[in-house]
C-alpha cells in the first residue's frame, strides 16, 4: 500500500513539474534580442518592447520587437537609422495629415539590409504612422507575412 | 404502309432534333461574351485596350500588367476601382479591394520592394507605393 502511494506521489509530482515547465515562458537570452531593440531599450523617447509568442488575428504566433516613438520626429529618426527609402515624401504625407504605413522585409537581425531576404525565415518590418511604431516580426514562413500585412491594413482602416 | 409510317416517324424525329438543337443555340445571348466573362479595360503607355476575360484570365492579365509596370511601362487598369502607375523603380497601386491590396503588397515585399500604404477613408481607397 505504501509503495503504491509513493508511486502515485511520484506520478503526480512529475505531472505537476511537466505542467509548470510547459506553462512557464521560455527565458529569452539577451543575444537573441533584435539589435534595434538593444539600441533603443534605454532611450527615453522610445518605448521598446520584446513580445514572445505574440498572437495576431488568432492565427499566427510570432516573436516581435515593438518600438513606439513619443513623437513624429523620433519616429522618423528611427526610420532614418534603419535606412527606409523615400522618407521625404513620407514626411510630407504625415505633414499633410495622412497616416502612412511602410512595410518591407530584411534578413534576420539585419535591419539595414534589404538583400538576401528571399528566404522563408526573415524579419518583416512595419513602420506605422498610426501609432508612431516600428514593429519587427520574426517571420518563419511566407503565410505569416500575409496575415501580418492584413492586420496592419485593418489597423490602418480602423484608426483612420 | 408500315414503311411509310417509319419514314415519317424518322423524319419527324430528325426534325424535332434539329429544332431542339436550334433552340439550344438560340438560348445563348446574342453577344460575343461567353458565360462567366467580363469586359476588362486597361492601358499600356496610354494605349487603351478592352478584352473579354474570365475571372482566371483577369488574374493572369493583371499579373502580366504588374510585370509590365515593374519593367517601367505606364500601366492603368480599371476593375473594382483599381489603377496601377509605374516609373522605373516606383510602382503605385490604388484599389478599394483590401484583399487585393494585401496580396499586392505581399507580392511586392517578397520581390524586395519597400511598400508604403495610405488609406483614404472618404473614398475607401488604399494607395500603395512600392519603391526599390
Amino acid at each position: 500500500m505504501r509503495r503504491y502511494l509513493f508511486s502515485l506521489l511520484i506520478v503526480v509530482v512529475g505531472v505537476l513539474l511537466a505542467l509548470w515547465v510547459w506553462q512557464t515562458p521560455r527565458r529569452v537570452v539577451r543575444s537573441e534580442l533584435h539589435p534595434l531593440f538593444l539600441r533603443y531599450e534605454h532611450n527615453p523617447d522610445v518605448a521598446a518592447g520584446f513580445v514572445k509568442n505574440l498572437r495576431i488575428a488568432d492565427t499566427v504566433t510570432i516573436d516581435a520587437v515593438t518600438l513606439q516613438a513619443k513623437d513624429t520626429a523620433t519616429w522618423f529618426d528611427i526610420m532614418e537609422y534603419i535606412q527606409v527609402k523615400s522618407l521625404n515624401s513620407m514626411r510630407q504625407r504625415v505633414k499633410d495629415g495622412e497616416t502612412p504605413i511602410k512595410m518591407f522585409k530584411t534578413p534576420k537581425n539585419n535591419i539595414k539590409s534589404r538583400k538576401d531576404a528571399d528566404t522563408k525565415e526573415h524579419d518583416l518590418v512595419i513602420c506605422s504612422a498610426v501609432d508612431l511604431s516600428v514593429c519587427i516580426y520574426d517571420v518563419v514562413n511566407d503565410e505569416q507575412d500575409k496575415i501580418i500585412i492584413n492586420a496592419a491594413f485593418e489597423k490602418l482602416q480602423n484608426l483612420n | 404502309m408500315r414503311k411509310t409510317l417509319r419514314t415519317v416517324a424518322l423524319c419527324a424525329a430528325i426534325g424535332l432534333l434539329a429544332v431542339g438543337c436550334q433552340k439550344e443555340v438560340l438560348q445563348y445571348p446574342v453577344s460575343d461574351m461567353a458565360e462567366g466573362q467580363n469586359m476588362f479595360s486597361y492601358s499600356i503607355n496610354g494605349e487603351t485596350k478592352t478584352e473579354c476575360v474570365t475571372e482566371e484570365g483577369r488574374t493572369e492579365l493583371i499579373n502580366y500588367l504588374f510585370d509590365l509596370a515593374e519593367q517601367g511601362y505606364r500601366v492603368t487598369f480599371n476593375g473594382r476601382n483599381t489603377s496601377v502607375f509605374s516609373a522605373k523603380d516606383v510602382v503605385t497601386y490604388s484599389t478599394s479591394d483590401r484583399s487585393a491590396a494585401v496580396a499586392w503588397c505581399d507580392k511586392m515585399i517578397n520581390d524586395g520592394y519597400e511598400v508604403e500604404v495610405t488609406y483614404d477613408r472618404d473614398k475607401g481607397i488604399y494607395t500603395c507605393i512600392a519603391t526599390k
